[in-house]
This record gives structure tokens, C-alpha cells and sequence, in this order.
């Protein structure tokens, strides 16, 4: 190879691996040079970014980061759907791609009300946008007659949305979900504290076992509409209605009015739509006897029998405690519950003391907050010095506010034999609760006695409670409100807290009625012996059967014979 | 014999690009398949749980009890509760039915039993456990 000698016609001659060695290193330093020159355009580019300063780098997205929220199921004790997603179309514009932005206003404004346009028009007018929400949750047929108009840079996404299909049914338990699917209130931002949601892209939805509530959606309904007819009956702004399984706590329905729409999440900041079970505390008034003579029963200060002379106020301090009906007479305990004595029950919290009313309202959970899955319930509001005037305020329901809730289990621990229950918004229970005993079964049996024989008794004040045949027993409350500088005497909270069947309950009722104008009689006579405890009857005839409550009442007729009473008012 | 191996192996590989173009394809095809028939079971899924919450919401109490009232229903009282006393002597009416009942002992049991549908319930045709089935409509 080496001897290879090229010649030129010139006569100039080279050797061939000389030229080929002068070749290679030409093209390596070629290459060389543009590497170079690359890397110097480079860093020359880096050099001039660097001395500019202020260059924005503008990220425009053609899809949202934010992703949706995928649900489980909310379904009543038997399985009855009340919670669901399902996928939507989302309109969305990407103002890059908009021809005529006035054609699309125009064209959509008739289509899509409730938007504001005006800033809409900014929004899409920013060109260097890729990604505006037009409108989300779209039904179908809106996002068809959008479709339909064939406007460019308008496109949809699907996406998951929460449906109620019960609409306002037990609304304030359920709560509500913003508009990314994300609990913000009730059941449903319990849900996401559980952990049971999950975020999703677009319409993707997981598979997880429904939440089963212990709610019965027929027994809610049936409550809510007899609450409705005593709103409108006895002229009540508010009402609110419990009904619970006096054994497991489980509430069977739980209403507030008014209602509220868990699909529209803006109602949720009116105060006037506030839940008032859960979510609200008051001085429930004489209810609360029901717990002073227990806690005297169960403190072996006195029994049904021992008289008291109540025929004289009680003072303490510069207050004077008198009778709503004095008797005129002494009364025994039971007469003070029938005729609701709230000298009697004063006289028997002042032999109790302050301190063992503290500690046994303590036991009956009514001094500390709980919660359920609807969320935390309204803390109790205590008195802030508990000396003699509280002590006798609060044996007959003033002084000491809790939420309705909290009153319904502690009246379920006085009627289902002594032990405490926990309330619970799940079916099933709370798995294994904590029941602990809050007063003994003979405290349990002596407060059934009493709380029948108030609705039995013509003397008693929840006489008008009597359901037919379903033995209901319980005590009346009609407390004022607090006002400005004291009580408002025209404003009165209404209650009757219940129980059915009272030879063994199994449900506890609580029907509240807020600032009722008139009761049963007519006139402006407002008493919960004159709305709430004939409300409490009109509830208990509808659920009971619901609940398999047999009436006592029954006919007895030979199989033989065959024919049955034609229903009440069906013919 | 290297150029024969050279043109059998030249001619394996264009084999293998074929069939390897073919698998390709076929897969493609597979998977946009797999693709259209994911599509449609999501369809079918939202298909499904809308169905359902339009049910529900069909069958909502707050519908049902004003159309139950139409048909002249009422809630059912504690009047349409009664107590069947079964004398054991006498020959069940049931018997000849097909009902059997030779073997029955003497029993009083209640009989809850709806004679009318209650406009209060959700319209499924669930009930508690342990509460008895409806019997009959009595109207």
C-alpha cells in the first residue's frame, strides 16, 4: 500500500495513504468544527437568556390536572339507592381554536343560562388559554343542542357527578359534594375521611360496595311528611323529627326542615336551611324531667310514690321557679312528671345537688360532644358556673343546650333497660360499642311506667300522643327561646321525646317543633302536649307498621271466616 | 455455500418481516377491538347506573304516596291488624287448595299483612326481615 504512487498530468505526485491520512483529518476537523458550533449556539443562546432575565415560560394545557372524584353508592337499610354517579358531559373551550367568539356567545347564551358572561368573554378571549370550563354537569340533552350547534374550539368532557335521586329526602344526613365529586358536608364528607373515594380521570368509575346507612328511606319519608303537615297545622317555621332503634342506636330516619338539596351546594351556607338535629343545640325544656326523676330514682333520693309539696314557688336567688298547671296540692314524683312540675322537679335536683346532677347528666353522655357519620354534632353549650339556680334550671330543660340528637340517646339508655347507646348513622350499628350501663334496669322499668302512663293517664300532659295500639309512652318539653337579655316567651320550642312499644321499646321518637303559633285546640295555645305530642301519634301510626310494630289492639277472628276490615277511609 | 446460506436467510427474514407485519396487524386490530368493546361496557355501565337512579327516583315515596292516595290507599291502620285463632279440630279452608295443612297444630298468629300497599314505602319490594308478608288487599 505504501508504495502506491499517484501522478498528476502536472507531474505532481503524491503517495495514496498520505492522501487518504490528509482526507480523514480534514473530515474529523470538520465535524469537529460543527460540534463546536453547535455547542457554541448553545451556550450562547443560554448566555443571552441569562443576561435578558424576565423571560416567561407560559404552560398551556390542552386537558385540566384536576381530576374527579369516583363515589361508592349510598343505599338505605334495605339496598334503596340514594347516592349515586353518574357521567356527565362537561363543556369546555379552548380559546386558541374559537373562530368568532361573538357567534359563540350568542349562540350559547340561550342554551346555557346562569352564566356570567361577561366574565365568560374574558376568559375565552385570552388566547393564550387552552383550557376553559364552560359549563359542568351538563344534561344530556343540553350538551346535544350544544353539539348540535358545530362550533369550533367547544368540545366536551366526561366526567362523574353525584345524583340524588330522592331529591330533598333526609338532605342534611346525605350533605353534598362540590362540583369536582369531593364530599363537603354529611355522609358524604364522611366518605372522604374514610378514605372510600377515589380520584379518577374523566367518567371512571371504581367498583366499591355501597355505603349502607341505617336509614329506612319509607320510615324517613313518612316522618318528614308528617312533620311537613304539623309545620303548616300549627304554624311552625322549623321542625325536626328522630326516629332510632332504642337498642343499637341506629337512626331509622332523621329530618330537619326545612329540607335541604344535597345536588345544590350553595344552599348549604344558608343558615335558615341549618340542620337543627344534628347540627344545633337547645334548652329542650320539660323533656328533660324525664332525666332529673331518673337521676333521683337512681340516687335512691326518692321513688314514684314520695310526695313533694309543690304548692309553693321555689326561689333561688333573685329567681322564683312556678308551676305552667299548679295543682294546687303536693304531688307525688309520678304526678310531677304526668302534670310536668317544675318546682317538683327542682325540689328533687336540689336534694340531688349540683354535683351528682353534673355527673350523672355526665353518664348519660349529654356534657361532651359525639359524632356520627354525618360529622360532628353540635357540642353542648354548659352553663358557665353550675351552682343552685342552674342545678333546678336544668332539672326542668333550661340552662343546658344539646343537640336533639344527644337527648334521643340518652332517652333511648333510659328506656331500653339502663345501658347507653352510641348514635349511628350506619346499618348494623357501631360493630361492637362501648355500652356501658347508665342507670339500673329497675331505674329503666320506673321511667317506662311514668312515660306510658303520661300518655295513658287523661292527667298527663302527652296524652294526645296515644297511637292506637302501639303503647306509646313519653314526655312533652315546651321551652322558650333565648332572646336578647333573657327568655322570649312567644317564642317556644315544642318537643315530645317518645318511645314505642313501651312494654319493651324498640324505637325512641323525637319530634321537635320550632316556634309553633297553635296546637291542637287552636287559639294561640302552643304547648307540646297541644302539637308536638299529637304530631308524635300521627308519626308513630305510619312507621309502625313500616317497623313490624304489631298493634296491641288486635281483632281476633277464626281462621274460617274469612273476610277482612276494609282499611280507614279507603272506601 | 455462504451465498446460499446469505439468500435462505435474506428470504427468512422478509418471511419473519411478513409474518411479524401480519401478528402486528392483527394485534392492532385486536386491541382496537378491545378498545371499542371497553368503550361500550363503560357506556353500558353509565347505561346502567343511570337506569337505576332514574328508578329510584321513579320509585322516591315522595312520587308513589300521592299516586297510592289516587287509588284511594291509606297507611295502614292498626284496625287491619288481626289475630287468627286456627282451631285445629275443625277442617282447615285451606285444605283441598292444595295448601296442605293436615299436620298444623292449633296456633293463634298475627297477621300483619298490608291490606293495602303503603303509599309510605319506597316502592321496592323489600320489607324487614322477620315482618311477616302481606296476605291479601282488602279494599
Amino acid at each position: 500500500m505504501d508504495s502506491v504512487i499517484i501522478s498528476s498530468k502536472s507531474g505532481r505526485t503524491w503517495r495514496l495513504a498520505s492522501l487518504l491520512a490528509t482526507r480523514r483529518r480534514r473530515r474529523t476537523l470538520a465535524a469537529l468544527g460543527c460540534l463546536l458550533l453547535a455547542f457554541a449556539t448553545i451556550a450562547g443562546q443560554l448566555v443571552r437568556l441569562a443576561l435578558r432575565g424576565g423571560a416567561e415560560i407560559k404552560l398551556t394545557l390542552a386537558e385540566p390536572l384536576t381530576s374527579s372524584w369516583s363515589r361508592p353508592d349510598i343505599v338505605d337499610r334495605k339496598g334503596r339507592l340514594i347516592a349515586t354517579d353518574v357521567a356527565v358531559n362537561s363543556l369546555y373551550a379552548d380559546p386558541q381554536q374559537i373562530i368568532d367568539l361573538d357567534e359563540v356567545i350568542e349562540k350559547l347564551s340561550p342554551i346555557l343560562g346562569g352564566i356570567e358572561w361577561g366574565d365568560m368573554r374574558k376568559s375565552l378571549a385570552d388566547r393564550s388559554r387552552r383550557f376553559v370550563w364552560i359549563e359542568r354537569g351538563l344534561s344530556p340533552r343540553l350538551a346535544q343542542r350544544v353539539h348540535d350547534l358545530g362550533l369550533p374550539g367547544l368540545a366536551f368532557r366526561s366526567e362523574l357527578k353525584r345524583i340524588y335521586p330522592l331529591g330533598v329526602l333526609a338532605g342534611h344526613v346525605i350533605g353534598t359534594v362540590n362540583v369536582d365529586n369531593k364530599g363537603l358536608a354529611g355522609v358524604e364528607r364522611t366518605l372522604d375521611e374514610m378514605s372510600r373515594v377515589e380520584p379518577v380521570q374523566g367518567a371512571g368509575r371504581m367498583e366499591k360496595a355501597p355505603l349502607r346507612l341505617s336509614l329506612d328511606i319509607g320510615v324517613q319519608h313518612a316522618l318528614t311528611e308528617e312533620l311537613k303537615q304539623a309545620r303548616t297545622l300549627y304554624g311552625a317555621p322549623a321542625a325536626a323529627g328522630l326516629i332510632m332503634d332504642a337498642n343499637t342506636g341506629e337512626i331509622l330516619a332523621a329530618a330537619s326542615l326545612p329540607q335541604i338539596d344535597p345536588s345544590r351546594p350553595a344552599e348549604w351556607q344558608d343558615q335558615a336551611l341549618a340542620d337543627r338535629l344534628f347540627g344545633g343545640t337547645y334548652e329542650l325544656g320539660s323533656v328533660f324531667k324525664t332525666l332529673t326523676i331518673a337521676m333521683a330514682l337512681e340516687a335512691g333520693i326518692a321513688d314514684l310514690d314520695k310526695v313533694y309539696d309543690v304548692t309553693q314557688p321555689l326561689t333561688t336567688g333573685p329567681y322564683t321557679i312556678t308551676d305552667f298547671h299548679p295543682q294546687g296540692r303536693p304531688l307525688s314524683v309520678r304526678e310531677i312528671f304526668l302534670h310536668s312540675s317544675n318546682v317538683g322537679a327542682g325540689m328533687l335536683a336540689r336534694e340531688l345537688g349540683a354535683q351528682r346532677q353534673r355527673a350523672l347528666l355526665d353518664r348519660f353522655g349529654l356534657l361532651e360532644g359525639m359524632r356520627t357519620a354525618a360529622g360532628p354534632v353540635a357540642p353542648p353549650q354548659l352553663p358557665k358556673t353550675w351552682g343552685d339556680a342552674e342545678t333546678i334550671t336544668i332539672s326542668y330543660g333550661h340552662g343546658l343546650a344539646v343537640a336533639p340528637l344527644q337527648f334521643a340517646a340518652a332517652i333511648a339508655a333510659l328506656v331500653n333497660g339502663g345501658t347507653s347507646v352510641t348514635p349511628t348513622l350506619l346499618a348494623g350499628g357501631n360493630g361492637t360499642p362501648d355500652r356501658r350501663r347508665v342507670v339500673s334496669a329497675a331505674t329503666s322499668s320506673k321511667i317506662r311506667e311514668i312515660m306510658r302512663l303520661n300518655v295513658t293517664n287523661a292527667a298527663g300532659t302527652g296524652r294526645r300522643a296515644e297511637a292506637e295500639g302501639y303503647r306509646v309512652g313519653g314526655k312533652t318539653g315546651t321551652a322558650e327561646m333565648p332572646g336578647r337579655g333573657g327568655y322570649r316567651e312567644k317564642s317556644q320550642i315544642a318537643s315530645f321525646a317518645g318511645a314505642f312499644p313501651m312494654d319493651a321499646p324498640k324505637y325512641v321518637t323525637l319530634v321537635i317543633l320550632f316556634e309553633p303559633q297553635t296546637g291542637a285546640v287552636g287559639g294561640d295555645h302552643a304547648t307540646a302536649g297541644l302539637n308536638a305530642a299529637p304530631t308524635t301519634a300521627r308519626v308513630v301510626e305510619r312507621v309502625a307498621p313500616l317497623l313490624g310494630v304489631l298493634p296491641r289492639t288486635l281483632a281476633t277472628r277464626s281462621a274460617q271466616s274469612g273476610s277482612f276490615d276494609a282499611p280507614r277511609g279507603a272506601q | 455455500m455462504h451465498r446460499t446460506l446469505n439468500w435462505v436467510l435474506a428470504l427468512a427474514t422478509l418471511a419473519g418481516m411478513s409474518a411479524l407485519y401480519v401478528i402486528k396487524e392483527g394485534t392492532r386490530r385486536l386491541e382496537a377491538r378491545v378498545q371499542a368493546q371497553e368503550r361500550a361496557l363503560e357506556r353500558a355501565e353509565n347505561d346502567v347506573s343511570v337506569l337505576t337512579a332514574e328508578r329510584a327516583h321513579l320509585a322516591r315515596p315522595e312520587r308513589l304516596e300521592p299516586l297510592a292516595r289516587k287509588l284511594g290507599m291509606v297507611p295502614v291502620g292498626a284496625s287491619q291488624y288481626m289475630r287468627i285463632e286456627v282451631d285445629a279440630r275443625a277442617p282447615s279452608p285451606l285444605v283441598g287448595e292444595g295448601q296442605g295443612g293436615a299436620d298444623r297444630g292449633p296456633s293463634a298468629s298475627a297477621v300483619p299483612p298490608t291490606p293495602s300497599p303503603s303509599p309510605q314505602g319506597g316502592g321496592e319490594p323489600t320489607r324487614p326481615s322477620g315482618q311477616a308478608a302481606p296476605s291479601r288487599t282488602a279494599r
